[in-house]
């Protein structure tokens, strides 16, 4: 079963396209990576979904409704949650604080919201940080809050933007573990990843989109094989040498 | 110390200050209580704005719109019908509230923020200003003076300073409550996730526009409450000052000094500003014209440079000095 389609999206700045007819499809309880080299629309792509921007032309349906033109709070309730390439922590907030808003979705209560908003942040290993107010944590301790945030509205779907990014192995690590466990208990998970051994190891899919074009959709192996994909990340001489 | 022995001596010093502030009038004169009245005023104004300024983080620079839209109204409703000022509060808080959603949902619907909607709050209270100096019949730029006729509790009319002092003390703690309670539920983390970041906070489920405009309505009902008083304390409601950028800025300050989005910033900013605008009045004010501003606008400078976060901050410090406890 779909739970998420595209079909012919675009979206163009001025003159630039920076996505050009995408079609794609994902099912329920799949994890499906999305690759391309910088600028290749990845980010532009994952805005549209999450309805942060309104596509030019195209559809894009969420568990069987129409959603391109919804408010990301609207979205949200229908259970896409995201996380964001450049972590958009509440600044102020303490970890615990982070999560609850999202946790609020499901309960107006606050000491009910604070219960559920802790279990989450243990599942993602930052429990020991609840107190800790955003602005003081380090990188790999907010993106872990970023995803304990978008998990804490119970998503059916969840969208992670790089949140392996500008992180050690070890710490990259941690959050692969923690992907899949998140996948394992049943969300789809879309995810943009420039570390091709992560996207590899996690995706049952991968999606290859180059200057706003889709130019592969396959398994890993097909995907690492491909010469489209191959030109576009290393060039037309990467071919012809090997 | 344990949390809760601490709560109990916060608890002990709360009683000890309410208790001082309700006996105060028995032993003071009128021009203490004058002080002690816009002291209380200016805090519970404070903490109208501060719902909307300090916890959603949508600077008003217009709240004088509110404040006026009390003042005028009852004043108008009364003067012209004879109706209690006590009805004229609700009146006067149902015309602010239409007046909140009207500008708060072109402003927020149109993604007016940060400096922009600073603009438009100014500009949507010069708009009423210069509408009430046109209009004759309520005074136009004269004002409208408020006839002392029968004083009565039921007509909002007191000869003495008293009983003015025990309704804005009621008012600013009754202010307190509303803006704890918020605090301590969905809305307060709903408004500051918005202050703290709208694009994030919406992506978590948070609609940045109803929620804007519940603050907002919030905010602008308690003003013009404030506002229904204030004028029949004055017994004068006049556009200039009722609508005038000095009152907007003048409602705005006290939260600002005080630690914008904290519980107490307005009630100190209060406590600090209001008693040194009347000392600077009081010592320097009949030398030379303008140098009481002077002296006001350099302290004000100084109290920012130093204490950027507000005065409730090292106030914070002091006091778990003196109870123990850890800072947050």
């Amino acid at each position: 079963m779909k739970i998420l389609e595209l079909k012919e999206v675009s979206k163009s700045f001025g003159g630039l396209m920076a996505v050009d007819g995408v079609d794609l499809a994902v099912q329920k309880g799949e994890m499906v990576g999305l690759i391309g080299p910088n600028g290749a629309g990845k980010t532009t792509l994952f805005s549209l979904i999450s309805c942060f921007l309104k596509v030019s032309r195209g559809e894009i349906c969420f568990d069987g409704k129409r959603i391109e033109h919804m408010k990301c709070h609207q979205l949200c309730h229908l259970g896409v949650g995201r996380t964001f390439q450049i972590v958009q922590p509440f600044p102020e907030f303490t970890t615990l604080e982070n999560v609850m808003v999202g946790s609020f979705n499901e309960t107006r209560d606050v000491q009910e919201a604070m219960g559920r908003a802790a279990e989450v942040c243990d599942f993602l290993g930052i429990g020991h940080l609840k107190g800790i107010k955003a602005k003081n944590l380090n990188l790999a301790d907010r993106k872990r809050l970023e995803i304990a945030r978008a998990m804490a509205t119970r998503p059916k779907m969840l969208l992670l933007d790089e949140v392996m990014a500008g992180l050690n192995p070890t710490e990259s690590g941690m959050i692969i573990e923690l992907v899949k466990q998140i996948h394992h208990q049943g969300v789809t998970i879309l995810i943009i990843e420039h570390v091709m051994k992560v996207i590899m190891e996690l995706s049952q899919r991968i999606v290859v989109l180059n200057y706003g074009r889709k130019i592969a959709d396959g398994s890993p192996e097909a995907i690492s094989r491909n010469p489209k994909v191959i030109k576009a990340y290393l060039g037309e001489n990467a071919l012809v040498k090997s | 110390m344990s949390p809760r022995r601490r709560m109990q001596y916060y608890a002990v010093l709360g009683v000890v200050i309410t208790g001082v502030l309700l006996c105060l009038p028995l032993v003071t004169g009128p021009y203490f209580q004058t002080v002690m009245i816009s002291l209380f005023f200016w805090a519970f104004v404070g903490i109208a704005w501060n719902i909307m300024g300090g916890y959603a983080g949508q600077i008003s620079l217009g709240h004088a719109a509110f404040l006026g839209t009390g003042m005028y109204t009852s004043a108008v409703l009364y003067v012209f019908w004879g109706i209690s000022p006590w009805l004229g509060i609700l009146v006067g808080a149902l015309f602010s509230l239409g007046l909140a959603l009207i500008t708060g949902y072109f402003s927020f619907q149109f993604g007016i923020r940060g400096p922009y909607f600073i603009l438009v709050s100014l500009a949507f209270a010069e708009i009423i200003r210069v509408i009430f100096v046109n209009i004759p019949s309520v005074g136009g730029s004269q004002g409208l003076p408020i006839p002392l006729e029968e004083p009565s509790f039921l007509y909002f009319q007191f000869v003495e300073k008293a009983p003015f002092y025990y309704i804005f003390f009621v008012l600013m703690i009754l202010g307190l409550f509303v803006n704890w309670r918020i605090t301590k539920s969905r809305l307060g983390y709903y408004l500051v996730s918005i202050r703290e970041n709208e694009d994030a906070a919406a992506t978590l489920g948070v609609n940045p526009l109803k929620y804007k405009l519940i603050a907002l309505s919030i905010s602008a009902v308690m003003t013009s409450v404030g506002g229904t008083v204030w004028a029949q304390y004055l017994m004068y409601a006049e556009p200039s000052h009722a609508f005038g950028v000095t009152m907007s800025i003048e409602i705005a300050i006290r939260p600002i000094i005080g630690g914008m989005g904290t519980l107490f910033g307005p009630v100190i900013g209060s406590l600090f500003l209001t008693p040194l605008g009347e000392c600077i009045r009081l010592f320097v004010g009949g030398s030379v014209s303008g140098v009481q501003l002077l002296l006001y606008g350099v302290i004000l400078i100084g109290v920012v440079v130093l204490l950027p976060n507000g005065l409730v901050f090292p106030l914070q410090r002091l006091l778990s000095k003196v109870f123990g406890g850890k800072e947050r």
